[in-house]
């Protein structure tokens, strides 16, 4: 579980995936910006068949809560 | 305190800030700035920054000449600009996204008697302000200490007893209401200065055009180191309207902001509902409360415009062009769903016709008129044209020229470097550039800068920066190639952070053995471009 929302991460972000750290955040590097994020959160609902709303996106915005979403969702 | 009778204007007639003291005047309890859930009424944002102008003209002896308003969308940074205008000075936004570097240099260029710094941007005052000389007065409005090196401070203590400055240092329609820094090409931001003519010309254009009332609600979704920040605040102070600022992560979500905070002007770079569509959170009707919706910064793709216009059907949607140089924006076109297809090129919604009262041509390389219906660069004159770059003669007489054939409204134009084309409507259409800038989200990226960016790096010889992937005619980020031996891409990667702001920073740079180059013998940009998409 961890291995593949890592890769999703790390994939959306173009970071290594020993930099997806969790206390990660949206705006803290630069290639976590504003067109990454929603990248990302079409990731996520290709990778795991669910759909993020706006009220949601902006809830996900470190890999920690990120990690926790996917795990609530996949339960 | 009893403030003393109204004095605007005696010397001037109109200033940048007339709008505003008039607003408080007539509408003091009226909401002026939303910002993360705070309100601020116009009474008590015209109080900071009475306060605020007082402390800057008493402590320097005199009215102020330049002021750094270096915040991020707070109460300081808006209040800010009003501060510095209300002591006489020209406004100098400074941006704590930037790297600290860029901001040095914004200071040295602009040679700030004072900045007014918000809580956000503290911790980087001693390391931006190390090279300013003489030392500058710094006005802290939320700090209750600042650490060494910041100067001669004001803090939120003493600023909060500071008498109001009831009499305000006059202001003549020429002197320069704000100085703006955009991309350059030699690898240093250029100033750009604006006055108050060219900004009133404006202001006037979008509250006649609009039918902007005190009843409307304002989007502030642009940096105020990007001058469409000016509409967002000085058209909705004209008259006593309010402003919602949308912080980093409401720009994720604009749907949810615009409809929360029943906004009734949307003024945004096209990326933001390029974004939306990407994440299907642009739905029919779904902006209900929009009457007008403004794009501006980079091409305007027309199923963009569509969508907007289906999710508020309510609403006018145009495009606007306009280029700093030329005060925000200076044509425009109207969005029209049954007849607007039919007139846009390569997909992108025309840019339109002058604001009245300007003038438009289409030159070639030598300055003559094409044909009409031939392609060439856009040339803009009129009351917006503003005075030239910041102490840069030579800059300026290459971009302002006049052109003897055309005198409607004045001989002097400011060449765009866009390449466009007429209609036979009378719309312009953009069709690119003709030199090597691009657009990245909407910000002006000279990709010059870049390029003396990489040529930093002692071994690189050669460097070429290049907008990639480009949709929609505006570019995702940056890509760089660079040829030497030895190059240390470690070091230019970390010294394109410290000197680009995030968005001019490439994304990759690829090192390359040798240029390619075309039959001009010049590196061809297009071969490097093409070995992205392999």
């Amino acid at each position: 579980m961890t291995d593949k929302i890592d890769g999703v991460i790390a994939q959306a972000l173009k970071l290594a995936p020993d930099q997806v750290r969790d206390d990660l955040a949206y705006g803290s590097i630069p290639t976590w910006d504003s067109l990454a994020h929603v990248s990302l959160m079409l990731d996520i609902e290709a990778a795991y068949d669910v759909e993020i709303d706006e009220d949601t996106m902006v809830e996900l915005t470190t890999v920690g809560a990120i990690k926790e979403y996917v795990q609530g969702v996949a339960a | 305190m009893s403030q003393a009778p109204l004095l605007i204007d005696r010397v001037d007639g109109r200033s940048m800030r007339s709008g505003f003291l008039r607003s408080a005047q007539q509408f003091p309890d009226a909401p002026c700035l939303v910002i993360k859930g705070t309100t601020y009424d116009y009474a008590a944002v015209e109080a900071c920054a009475r306060r605020w102008a007082h402390a800057i003209v008493r402590t320097l002896g005199r009215p102020a000449r330049r002021i750094g308003v270096f915040g991020y969308r707070s109460q300081v940074s808006y209040a800010g600009v009003l501060a510095a205008l209300f002591s006489g000075a020209t406004f100098v936004p400074l941006n704590p996204t930037f790297p600290r570097e860029r901001t040095r240099e914004m200071i040295r260029q602009a040679e700030l008697d004072a900045i007014i710094v918000d809580a956000g941007a503290q911790e980087q005052l001693a390391d931006v302000l190390d090279s300013a000389d003489p030392p500058l007065l710094v006005l802290a409005p939320e700090a209750e200490s600042l650490g060494s090196g910041a100067g001669q401070a004001i803090l939120a203590d003493e600023l909060g007893a500071e008498p109001s400055l009831s009499d305000l240092p006059p202001l003549l329609p020429n002197d320069i209401a704000y100085l703006l820094f955009t991309s350059g090409s030699t690898g240093r931001p250029k100033g750009v200065p604006v006055t108050h003519v060219n900004a009133s010309s404006f202001i006037d254009f979008a509250v006649g055009h609009y039918g902007i009332t005190r009843d409307d609600r304002f989007s502030q979704t642009f940096d105020q180191t990007f001058d469409l920040s000016i509409f967002d605040l000085f058209v909705a102070w004209e008259k006593g309207a309010s402003i919602y600022a949308l912080q980093p992560l409401d720009l994720i979500a604009p749907a949810r902001f615009i409809t929360r905070n029943e906004l009734t002007i949307w003024f945004s770079v096209p990326s933001i509902p390029a974004l939306m569509r990407r994440k299907n959170t642009l739905k029919p009707d779904s902006l209900a409360s929009l009457r007008v919706s403004l794009f501006c910064g980079e091409p305007l793709p027309a199923e963009t415009a569509e969508a907007w216009q289906a999710a508020a059907p309510q609403s006018l949607v145009e495009n606007l062009y306009g280029p700093t140089e030329l005060t925000i924006a200076c044509l425009w076109y109207r969005w029209d769903s049954a007849s607007s297809a039919a007139t846009c090129v390569n997909g992108l919604v025309p840019i339109g016709r002058p604001f009245p009262g300007l003038g438009a041509a289409v030159v070639d390389d030598n300055l003559e008129t094409v044909e009409e219906g031939g392609s060439g660069e856009l040339c803009v004159s009129g009351p917006q044209t503003t005075p030239g770059y910041w102490r840069d003669p030579s800059k300026t007489a290459e971009r302002f020229v006049d052109l003897p054939g055309q005198q409607f409204p004045a001989e002097r134009f400011y060449r765009t470097g866009d390449r466009v084309t007429r209609l036979p409507t009378g719309d312009y259409v953009y069709l690119g550039r003709t030199d090597h800038q691009v657009k990245v989200m909407g910000f002006r990226v000279e990709l010059g800068e870049v390029e003396a960016c990489l040529l930093s790096e002692p071994n690189t010889v050669q460097a070429v920066a290049v907008g990639w992937p480009v949709k929609d005619g505006s570019a995702e980020g940056i890509v760089a190639f660079v040829s030497g031996t030895d190059i240390d891409l470690d070091w230019i990667r970390q010294e394109a952070s410290k000197r680009l702001p995030t968005y001019m920073v490439p994304r990759d740079v690829r090192v390359v053995e040798t240029m390619p180059l075309n039959v001009n013998g010049k590196i061809d940009r297009l071969a490097l471009t093409e070995t992205l998409t392999t």
